[in-house]
């Protein structure tokens, strides 16, 4: 009986070395490429799931799966609704789940950190069996997201990662697309230009900040050609905030070469400045996002230059597709740090037609 | 009682008004920027920076005209986002022509206005909890109701909304012209006519002006009314600048930026003092701050600082001139 325990736990172990190598070797993994860790995950799962052992009847497969997921509970929590990016995620999570037989339920912070704090304490004593979050900045939710591990509750963090590492990740790898952008500013901004850039970011404590931040210095840093005449914050995502930024730097720099956006939607307020003093199209304006319609709509007057998107629909069902993994997997809260970055697609002005935003549906909690 | 009426010329000529002591921080700081920044004195750079305080400007001007009248609304950020972003939503969502769609979000917005006026003075809740509560209620009521999404993006079709914010004349930015217009009316209104003495009466002593025959109740739902409309031509101001509507603005930190500009210019929280130009020299001591240490690319929270530090200097300066003491702080002299 203890050798079988014993066997398990090693089993166990091994699984979850192997996902953790095989995440911290920054494999980028789609939903699709999810499928071969699944594999792994398998070795490690008690009960129907043995290593080495696909002599499984399909009926016995699909039974584990309808059992492990049938009535299970997903929670989500994201900083806030009411903007296309979280509405789109909560559709689609919700669609999606419910589809599996889960119950979704959402917790709407209304964009208050303290709100969502509580929201995130309350749900851990409704012990669901799966955790959604969305980080406002890396340091808020750490210890509850600790917490929620001990409390064997499986937690999934989106687009914004904590200090503390929970199961999974889905998101944008902010690093790769800070130095995508970065690079594609210095082909832009070549000789022939000032070569200045301004660079407005989001909240400072933002993981989304910090990482994209450090992806795109890296390239910046080996360019002395590229000069970055403002780097300073839009507050919290803030267009109007964005706005008076653009507008006072392009005035003090009216050969300014690129504007670099952290989020599509705040890089709206700069791009609008941009076209206000007339310089639409000769200042580039580079951004990203989820693919909101007012990016689609930016990119097609030629208000931004690029557009690098990580696809909000994908994310929201990379997100039900890991827990669904993690429940079948027979693993418990805390024993991988799985990380799934979302692809990233540059749309330039150029292709502008052929962009595809989508339109976000509003799911009330 | 007749002392402060009674002050002699002499001693009106040592002292600066508080408002005076702010246009003279304002004189310091460009002087400084202007030197030490080439790009700061530049003709387009002064626009930008009068461009950049005119939201902030506005909503100084109702919220000046409510607290001389010993009132505050600190729902007003909140009505400026839920009416501008109600009025685009009609557009978007409910097929309505601009016209239409702006005058409903206009009426949202006095209607607000009057239902705090009506708390304040006819429910007879203090001002700062009463808009406290409607702060709350606005938002997520409005949330709830009829704004699923926090932020609306201003379809095309509504130019003359677009012109608001990104229009000009003669060179001249719209949202200066509409700051102006905003703050000139208000000033003739504050000082020109009847309405106006009863404000600052209204703000001076309410129980005293009730007595000499002032409809104050009334009053009361005219200037939440009055903040609460301009709140909106505000919102409408920022709405064609961004091209959106982003109701996130109310959960911030304008709201006290407001009051912060209001105070500063020499309106003060007690009631009856200051005017509109108390709002502008306010607003434009943060203008010039932000714009300058923008073009110095300071970090945001060594501007944090550096505003905190002036703004207290100013304060510290105004206590040296003006010693509080029990007849100049007494109202309804």
């Amino acid at each position: 009986m203890s050798n079988t325990i014993r066997r398990r736990s090693r089993s166990r172990l091994v699984a979850a070395l192997t996902l953790a190598v095989v995440t911290l070797g920054g494999v980028a993994c789609s939903a699709g490429s999810g499928t071969s860790h699944a594999n792994g995950a398998t070795t490690a799962a008690e009960g129907l799931w043995k290593a080495g052992d696909g002599n499984i009847p399909s009926l016995d497969l699909r039974s584990h799966a309808m059992k492990s997921l049938q009535g299970k509970t997903m929670a989500w929590v994201p900083v806030g609704l009411g903007v296309p990016l979280t509405d789109e995620w909560t559709y689609v999570m919700k669609t999606r789940a419910e589809a599996l037989g889960m119950k979704f339920i959402v917790r709407d912070p209304n964009w208050d950190s303290q709100n969502e704090a509580r929201a995130v304490s309350s749900l851990i004593a409704e012990h669901p069996d799966v955790l959604v979050l969305h980080n406002p900045d890396v340091q808020l939710l750490s210890s509850q997201i600790e917490q929620a591990q001990k409390a064997g509750i499986f937690v999934v963090q989106v687009n914004m990662v904590s200090n503390y590492k929970s199961d999974a990740y889905v998101g944008a790898d902010w690093e790769t697309l800070g130095s995508l952008i970065a690079n594609d500013i210095v082909k832009t901004c070549g000789p022939g230009t000032s070569g200045k850039v301004e660079i407005i970011e989001g909240p400072k404590t933002s993981g989304a900040s910090l990482d994209q931040l450090r992806g795109a210095k890296s390239v910046f840093d080996q360019h002395p050609e590229i000069k970055i005449v403002s780097d300073q914050s839009g507050g919290n995502w803030d267009p109007s905030a964005a706005h008076d930024l653009a507008s006072t730097v392009l005035r003090a720099n009216p050969d300014l070469c690129a504007v670099y956006g952290f989020w599509g939607v705040m890089t709206n307020g700069a791009a609008q400045a941009v076209k206000e003093a007339g310089q639409a199209g000769k200042i580039k304006v580079f951004a990203s996002g989820g693919g909101s319609p007012i990016n689609c709509q930016n990119l097609q007057q030629g208000l931004f230059h690029e557009f690098v998107y990580y696809d909000a629909p994908l994310q929201a069902q990379q997100i039900v597709d890991i827990g669904n993994l993690l429940l079948q997997s027979g693993l418990k809260a805390g024993d991988v740090h799985w990380a799934s970055y979302t692809p990233l697609q540059v749309w330039t002005a150029d292709k502008a037609a052929a962009t595809t935003c989508y339109t976000p549906k509003v799911t009330l909690p | 009682m007749s002392v402060q009426i009674s002050t002699p010329s002499r001693e009106r000529r040592r002292t600066l008004e508080q408002h005076q002591v702010v246009l003279l921080m304002v004189a310091l700081l460009f002087g400084a920027f202007a030197v030490g920044l080439p790009a700061f004195r530049t003709p387009h750079n002064l626009v930008t920076l009068l461009r950049n305080i005119c939201v902030l400007g506005i909503l100084g001007v109702g919220m000046g005209v409510v607290v001389i009248a010993r009132g505050i609304d600190l729902s007003q950020v909140v009505i400026m986002a839920v009416s501008s972003a109600y009025a685009v939503r009609l557009m978007n969502h409910h097929g309505l022509g601009e016209a239409p769609a702006l005058l409903l979000g206009l009426v949202v917005a006095v209607a607000l206005g009057l239902i705090n006026g009506f708390l304040v003075d006819f429910v007879e809740i203090p001002a700062l909890f009463a808009t406290l509560a409607t702060y709350l209620l606005y938002f997520n009521g409005a949330r709830t109701m009829a704004l699923p999404s926090l932020i609306e993006d201003v379809p095309h079709r509504a130019r003359h909304l677009l012109y608001l914010g990104h229009g000009n004349v003669l060179g001249v930015p719209v949202p200066i012209l509409v700051f102006a217009a905003v703050a000139l009316a208000t000033h003739l209104t504050l000082t020109r006519t009847a309405l106006g003495r009863f404000i600052y009466a209204h703000g001076d002593n309410p129980d005293a002006a009730g007595i000499t025959g002032i409809p104050t109740r009334p009053l009361t739902m005219l200037e939440y009314a009055f903040s609460a409309l301009v709140a909106y031509v505000a919102g409408l101001v920022q709405a064609g600048s961004i091209a959106s509507v982003d109701t996130h603005v109310a959960l911030g930190t304008l709201i006290f930026s407001v009051i912060l500009v209001v105070v500063l210019g020499g309106i003060s929280l007690v009631g009856g003092r200051g005017g509109v130009h108390s709002v502008i020299v306010g607003a434009l001591l943060v203008g010039v701050m932000v714009n300058g240490m923008t073009l110095m690319n300071l970090a945001n929270d060594i501007q944090g600082i550096v505003l905190g530090l002036v703004l207290l200097g100013a304060i510290l300066l105004d206590n040296r001139l003006h010693p509080r003491d029990e007849e100049t702080v007494k109202q309804g002299d």
